[in-house]
């Protein structure tokens, strides 16, 4: 589904890749690990198409929906939890699109906290939401990025297993500090 | 929590502004009667008295409709002008490297120039309306562009990733992230336009206006006229202010529904 040829990345005179060669099919669950400042984000990034490389190519199909759960919780502070998800879900009527999103922050363990605004939860409830969201999309392609930092082990074991759940059939990158994540998944080492 | 409650602070924030009221108009009629000359300075009492004689006049109202219609349209065209040229500077660099210096000489223009410079090219009327237009216009264009400029591009980002296209992007993240910007900004050129509004009118005498009153007022040496409708201006201004801070907060309660 995604392939990297040949890829060379660099943030001004620091190179965070060369010449690195992936590839990623579907359905298939990988897990990038590595240490800090390895370039796992940065490879994240370059499958989502949102930088390019210095050199070399990432192919990717055209159009296929990517949902994408960023390291921070980019979440809207001006809407709701709620709406936040269902930002998620367009292409539906509105009372179809927040009842879904109701349901993905059940599945997230927020249930009640639909009405609050971001500010008002905690960083495991934001991590949570951010990934409901992402979850929400039904993406062929699901890219997440430490999304279970900021967890207790109890909801950080639940989020697993919902997140194996949710892409069965589907292509799922998770980058991870823990190699208990990496479990039943294909291991990608950078660094 | 009982009503009276409730209602106590509100009691007591009216009684501590009607104190501050009086002790200035207390301090006014002292000084006039110190200067003891109406000419220099007409005590509270004649003010009070003339503006009671304006009151059921036609000519009174038809005169303030037309000072606020002037104020309204200024303020309303100045608002349209600076969401539009906002939108152009941050979308196009070029439209921002035309328009941004030229803003930035209206802002720095003194007001009697643009009058005067107004009045050789539209009647009398019309004046006031551009000289108000050009006041509101830099003050909301630079607090938008300002604004838009702010915004988080993780955001953005994140937009462009969940598919949310350009009416999803303005209707969830520019539109929100802008709007508190925006009123303030509205707020503070509120003032500004009524202010350059009745200073063009002064200048450019037009009928049925507040500032050609006070030009009249000055003209025949009627200093109680003169703040009679001094004190009408103020009162409109703070009124109007007052009912535009009302409908933004209803605006942004609104928003979070």
């Amino acid at each position: 589904m995604f392939e990297l040829r040949d890829v060379r990345m660099a943030y001004g005179s620091k190179t965070v890749f060369s010449r690195l060669s992936l590839r990623f099919d579907a359905p298939g669950r990988y897990a990038l690990l590595g240490p800090s400042g390895c370039g796992k984000t940065t490879l994240l990034r370059l499958i989502a198409g949102l930088e390019k490389p210095a050199s070399g190519c990432v192919l990717r199909p055209a159009d296929a929906p990517i949902a994408f759960c960023f390291q921070e919780d980019r979440l809207l502070p001006w809407r709701t939890v709620l709406e936040n998800v269902a930002l998620a879900l367009p292409g539906m009527p509105r009372d179809e699109r927040l009842a879904a999103a109701r349901q993905w922050l059940a599945r997230v363990g927020l249930t009640g906290e639909g009405e609050a605004f971001p500010a008002s939860l905690s960083g495991g409830m934001k991590r949570r939401a951010a990934l409901a969201r992402a979850l929400a999309m039904d993406a062929p392609a699901l890219l997440l990025d430490e999304p279970f930092r900021a967890l207790d082990e109890s909801a950080h074991a639940d989020m697993l297993r919902l997140v194996h759940q949710q892409t069965r059939d589907k292509l799922l990158i998770l980058v991870t500090h823990d190699e208990r994540d990496a479990e039943g998944m294909e291991i990608v080492r950078l660094g | 929590m009982a009503s009276s409650d409730i209602l106590r602070p509100r009691a007591q924030a009216f009684a501590r502004r009607a104190g501050v009221l009086l002790f200035y108009l207390l301090l006014w009629a002292l000084l006039a009667r110190a200067v003891d000359s109406p000419l220099l300075l007409p005590s509270p009492a004649s003010v009070i008295a003339r503006l009671a004689s304006l009151l059921p006049k036609a000519i009174f109202w038809l005169t303030l409709t037309g000072t606020l219609l002037r104020t309204l349209a200024a303020y309303a065209l100045g608002i349209l002008a600076a969401v539009l040229l906002a939108a152009l500077c941050c979308r196009f660099r070029t439209a921002d490297a035309l328009l941004s210096p030229l803003l930035s000489a209206v802002r720095a223009t003194p007001v009697t120039s643009f009058i005067v410079l107004a009045l050789v090219w539209l009647s009398s009327s019309r004046v006031p309306v551009l000289t108000g237009f050009l006041m509101t216009l830099p003050v909301v264009h630079a607090a938008l562009v300002t604004a838009v400029r702010s915004i988080d591009p993780k955001l953005l980002e994140m937009a462009r990733l969940y598919r949310l296209g350009a009416a999803g992007t303005l209707r969830h993240v520019y539109i929100p992230a802008v709007t508190p910007a925006f009123v303030d900004s509205c707020l503070s050129a509120i003032g500004l336009c009524w202010k350059a509004v009745v200073a063009a009118e002064v200048i450019g005498v037009p009928k049925l206006a507040v500032g050609s009153r006070l030009y009249e007022a000055k003209i025949y040496l009627e200093t109680d006229a003169l703040l009679a409708w001094t004190a009408t201006v103020v009162l409109l201004s703070v009124l109007l202010e007052h009912a535009l801070r009302r409908a933004a907060k209803r605006f942004s309660e609104v928003r979070h529904v």
